[in-house]
């Protein structure tokens, strides 16, 4: 009778296979359809998912931030140490033979880094380069042979997509958490949001689509969202836009983030007719230096009809700093073109 | 015979997987019935985007043509009926909406475009026709992350209808990741419709981040308080001189123990005994859905309440009377920290409305809807007495209440702590 029993789980497995179509309106061959494409999404992607441990001289609890000490909220309580980085691994994808991406927070420090991969084995890693726009680092691991790199996706990042985020723990094994992509032009436009629930373990891991290429990199920009939580908001980095970097990073490029072109007019935020209205022109600025003045209605920048304010932000931040445009405002009954030079925005120069 | 069994029953499963081929499919083919959910539900997400507005710190939706926006109380209600707020639509456009009416209780405030439209706009659903396990959407800007007005788009599940939860005595629950600054967004099914308005979410030690556990406001309490919200204040119904208590049996509906005479419920012809089992045509399991589902509309309305007497069953109208809006929190004051936010219920005592998190009163276990009937001992007539006795004292000092909680008195005892700044 013993080979009953393989052939009786056989019938309950193709039983459950089969569950009623009135638990979802899905028809029977549907059903699960999108929960099969993701299994195999991820052990697709699977073999380029490394675990990164960095040998930190200090694990011990650091003094909040004052954006941690907003976290606590006026009523609460956090446990001593809660957002210190925990004394675990994170992890990374392998984006190119030899090349780990992951988030910066991940291998943050001087310590020394070693990557685990799927077979366990453990490899001396060497950090790189790193974008701080985006917020990725790059680790490169001499045994080029032994990690595979992961295929990019195709299609564009857009609100809505679904996503898997795959990290991998110090034992080896393969986490996964699902989400779709929650917000795009997040963070000065470097990161976008999605909703695959984040912890210290998966951050720097890979987040990708459900065919299980590769859409972006697990980044921690905020603590506002802590990963400690899983607030159902993290953030990703497109891989599309990091790639034309990677080889500068693999030769140890730090990129920072390029400042980001100033008019350096406020809005009127009373004005909702047509175009944007000056409410104050800062100082030094761009906008200063030519003679635009509050009152000013600004309705064409760069050749584009500006409808409101977000446009014009926009546009603004389309162009490099430097680069020289004509602005045309409205005063009164006459139009005035203006040519400015933009310049750096304030905060970004102080950066340098 | 073993034979025989085994040939059937390798027929059998033979049988079974062989029929695999007819009805799963290949990985390629769930690849593409999977691109297509996704791009089905992306469509959605793009359309209701559209109707998304970001409002103070918080979130709101557009509800109708001409620009009527819904958002929490807490949200956008710390201004006066007949003010302005600038609110963001997608990509960074500002406009400026008028408050029209707010519900503090309800947490639903009402505004209204200055421009007349037409907007995009969600529909209104039927909150209570949605199932536990459906899909939903939810639009807000949580953590203020957005700087152009789009939403942060998040999916997941309806966990549960029709928690109480204090003001939200109707609650709809969500694992949908709902965060700070999610709040006033809508919740929206599959088809696009407004099942009802995130506010609150669960949360432990003041982390302020999603658990799992959000509370969404449903769209039909809304609606019933669309005509007030257009004129102003609301005022939440009430059902004067009513004492319920659990049914022996439990979850049998809300036994009547105490009509109060010349009162509304008296009026409404309640008698003691009676078994509330309906009420707004939904079924009563206990005294707390009765006062949920009241909770559901203003002051003035008229619901049928279907009682069980004697064996027969008989339909009442009670016609819903105005509630005490002086809720209270414990705010600055000498003496021990409770955390609590608390109202005056009719019949004496002081009825915990929320529970702050991480608070001496949660580590204690006092929960929503718990009413304070004694504090060590002496009785507590109503929520300014509770408060005068706090004031007295001191904190580390342990306290006895003596809460009434589904009809049946218990003790706890709470060790009152520093209020936090």
């Amino acid at each position: 009778m013993r080979p009953l029993t393989p052939l009786l789980l056989t019938l309950a497995l193709a039983g459950s296979a089969f569950a009623g179509p009135d638990l979802l309106e899905d028809s029977q061959t549907t059903l699960g359809a999108m929960d099969r494409a993701l299994a195999a999404a991820a052990e697709k992607a699977a073999p380029s998912i490394v675990s990164i441990h960095v040998k930190r001289a200090n694990y011990g609890p650091k003094d909040l931030s004052p954006a941690e000490k907003a976290m606590r909220g006026i009523r609460g309580y956090v446990p001593p140490g809660y957002f210190a980085r925990p004394d675990g691994p994170g992890s990374g994808v392998v984006i190119a033979p030899g090349l780990v991406a992951t988030a910066m927070w991940t291998i943050a420090g001087q310590d020394s880094v070693e990557v685990t991969g799927p077979d366990g084995k453990r490899y001396e890693a060497e950090r790189v380069g790193r974008h701080e726009g985006y917020r990725v680092a790059l680790l490169k691991v001499h045994d080029k042979g032994a990690l595979t790199p992961l295929a990019q996706a195709k299609a564009s990042v857009r609100t809505g997509r679904t996503l898997l985020l795959l990290g991998r723990s110090g034992q080896g094994n393969l986490t996964v958490t699902r989400g779709i992509v929650s917000g795009l032009k997040r963070e000065r436009s470097m990161a976008f949001t999605h909703s695959c629930r984040t912890s210290f373990g998966n951050v720097g891991g890979a987040l990708i689509d459900l065919e299980g290429n590769l859409v972006g990199v697990s980044v921690r920009h905020n603590e506002k969202a802590s990963q400690g939580q899983a607030s159902g908001v993290g953030f990703g980095a497109r891989v599309k836009a990091l790639m034309p970097d990677l080889g500068d990073l693999a030769q140890g490029k730090v990129i920072e983030a390029p400042p980001r072109a100033f008019l350096g007019i406020g809005l009127d935020q009373r004005h909702t007719g047509e175009g944007v209205r000056v409410g104050r022109v800062i100082e030094g600025t761009a906008a200063q230096k030519v003679g635009i003045t509050p009152g000013d209605v600004i309705t064409v920048f760069n050749s584009v009809k500006i409808e409101h304010f977000a446009q014009l932000v926009e546009e603004i931040l389309k162009l490099g700093v430097g680069a020289e445009i004509v602005v045309t405002v409205r005063r009164g009954q006459e139009e005035l073109d203006y040519t400015v030079k933009l310049g750096a925005r304030p905060e970004d120069e102080k950066k340098k | 015979m073993k034979h025989t069994i085994r040939t059937s029953l390798l027929t059998l499963t033979l049988g079974a997987l062989l029929a695999v081929p007819a009805g799963a499919q290949s990985l390629s083919d769930d690849i593409k019935t999977a691109r297509a959910q996704e791009a089905a539900r992306i469509a959605v997400i793009d359309k209701v985007s559209k109707t998304f507005v970001a409002i103070g710190g918080g979130s709101g939706v557009i509800v109708s043509s001409d620009g009527l926006i819904l958002t929490n109380h807490h949200v956008a209600g710390s201004r006066p009926v007949g003010s302005t707020w600038i609110v963001t639509r997608p990509g960074g456009i500002f406009e400026r909406a008028k408050i029209l009416g707010t519900d503090p209780r309800g947490d639903i405030t009402l505004l209204k475009m200055e421009k007349s439209g037409p907007y995009p706009f969600v529909e209104f659903g039927d909150s209570d026709a949605i199932e536990v396990g459906q899909a939903v959407i939810a639009l807000g800007n949580p953590f203020g992350f957005s700087k152009d007005g789009t939403p942060n788009v998040t999916v997941g599940l309806i966990s549960a209808t029709h928690r109480f939860q204090g003001g939200y005595s109707d609650a709809i629950q969500t694992d949908t990741a709902i965060n700070p600054g999610n709040s006033g967004g809508p919740l929206i099914d599959f088809q696009g419709r407004l099942l009802g308005i995130n506010g609150r979410i669960a949360v432990r030690f003041g982390t302020r981040a999603n658990t799992g556990i959000g509370y969404a406001i449903p769209t039909n309490q809304i609606k019933a308080f669309m005509p007030q919200l257009k004129e102003g204040q609301v005022g939440h119904g009430v059902v004067r001189g009513l004492s319920m208590e659990d049914t022996r049996a439990g979850g049998k509906g809300a036994r009547v123990s105490r009509v109060r005479s010349g009162s509304g419920a008296a009026a409404a012809g309640f008698k003691t005994g009676d078994v509330i089992i309906h009420a707004g045509g939904r079924p009563v399991h206990n005294p707390r859905r009765f006062e949920g589902i009241v909770g559901t509309y203003p002051a003035g309305d008229t619901i049928e309440v279907l009682v069980q007497r004697g064996g027969r069953e008989i339909t009442l109208e009670a016609t819903l009377e105005a509630r005490d809006r002086s809720a209270a929190a414990s705010k600055s004051r000498k003496g021990g920290y409770l955390g609590v936010r608390l109202s005056s219920p009719e019949d004496g005592g002081a009825e915990v409305e929320e529970v702050v998190a991480g608070s001496p009163a949660a580590q204690a276990g006092l929960q929503t809807g718990d009413v304070i009937r004694q504090f060590n001992g002496t009785n507590v007539k109503n929520v300014q007495h509770l408060i005068s006795l706090l004031t007295k004292s001191r904190i580390g000092e342990t306290i006895k209440l003596s809460v009434l909680r589904n009809g049946t008195l218990e003790t706890v005892r709470v060790k009152l702590g520093n209020k936090p700044k």
